[in-house]
């Protein structure tokens, strides 16, 4: 497959990192923060909890960067420390109602100020009704951009899995948008 | 693709209150971290294994100096080219490495030109 000269560059600035370039590491760290902020927020819905875990993610990724060993894999390799995290902090915290019930809060709040229309609205809360692993799937596939085979490797599951988790989520989130609409 | 997953795409994009001040200090404080940490620990290990195979190489000298017996003497020289190999194998790890990085480096760049002179000779083709 070819790579864009994004993926290139960012390549560059893993190995580059792995040197001990700080210029090139700086960098990386802001070509990836809002991203893998994103993805914290969208699995915990919680601003706090998504800092805190990207925080803990950063230092994972300086442990470990030095030993990765293919720098193309960096992006799998980092949403993966972030998926884990937040599994750790779901794990830890026991309070997912209390979460979504601050999700659709924000949820709402940021609809207001950008004009979201209603469907979109619809979709957002059904992404927020699904569990959270469901939750990762969705966004590491339609935000991120992830192929099922980065997926696969993010989550930890093989991509038969992840192929079916993803297809039964779509017909879930069909279902909750139609039901709503109905309402 | 279909609609939904369009419609999908996004309002995933739309949302997200991401605090870029917040983020910018983040950002200083995780550099500074790699930067005092990683790299002042990788080089505190050096020296410190670097120190040792000193230290067992003057031990060995010490010992050959020492030493009565050619038993005695045999040990001490195997003590002390085991201290001068481990200084030789560091450099020669830190070499391997550091070239390895180097090579994916050039390597890197290179990808990297290739892409930008057909990216500009896309438009031009079109």
């Amino acid at each position: 497959m070819k790579k864009s000269r994004d993926q290139i560059y960012n390549e560059l600035l893993v190995i580059k990192s792995q040197q001990g370039d700080r210029e090139a590491f700086n960098e990386l760290v802001g070509r990836w923060q809002k991203r893998l902020w994103n993805y914290a927020y969208r699995i915990t819905g919680s601003e706090s909890a998504a800092w805190d875990i990207v925080q803990e993610s950063w230092h994972g990724i300086i442990k470990g960067i030095r030993k990765l060993n293919d720098a193309a894999l960096f992006s799998s390799w980092a949403f993966r420390i972030v998926n884990n995290k937040c599994s750790d902090f779901l794990r830890r915290q026991h309070r997912q109602h209390k979460l979504d019930d601050e999700l659709v809060k924000n949820i709402r709040d940021e609809s207001d100020k950008s004009n979201i229309d209603n469907k979109s609205e619809l979709l957002l809360d059904a992404v927020r009704k699904l569990a959270p692993e469901r939750r990762a799937l969705v966004t590491l596939r339609y935000r991120e951009g992830f192929d099922i085979e980065q997926i696969a490797q993010i989550l930890g599951v093989p991509e038969g899995t992840v192929k079916s988790r993803l297809h039964r989520t779509m017909n879930q989130l069909k279902e909750i948008v139609e039901r709503k609409q109905n309402e | 693709m279909n609609n939904l997953e369009q419609e999908l795409k996004k309002v995933l994009a739309n949302n997200g209150g991401f605090d870029v001040n917040r983020s910018e200090t983040l950002r200083k404080e995780i550099v500074q971290m790699w930067f005092d940490k990683n790299m002042r620990k990788t080089k505190i290990i050096f020296w410190i294994f670097y120190l040792c195979s000193i230290g067992m190489m003057i031990g060995g000298y010490i010992g050959l100096r020492n030493a009565t017996n050619t038993v005695g003497m045999l040990s001490w020289v195997l003590f002390f080219m085991i201290g001068f190999n481990s200084t030789i194998l560091m450099k020669l790890w830190y070499w391997v490495i550091d070239t390895k990085l180097s090579v994916l480096k050039e390597m890197k760049q290179l990808q990297l030109q290739i892409a930008e002179q057909n990216s500009r000779e896309q438009p031009a083709g079109n």
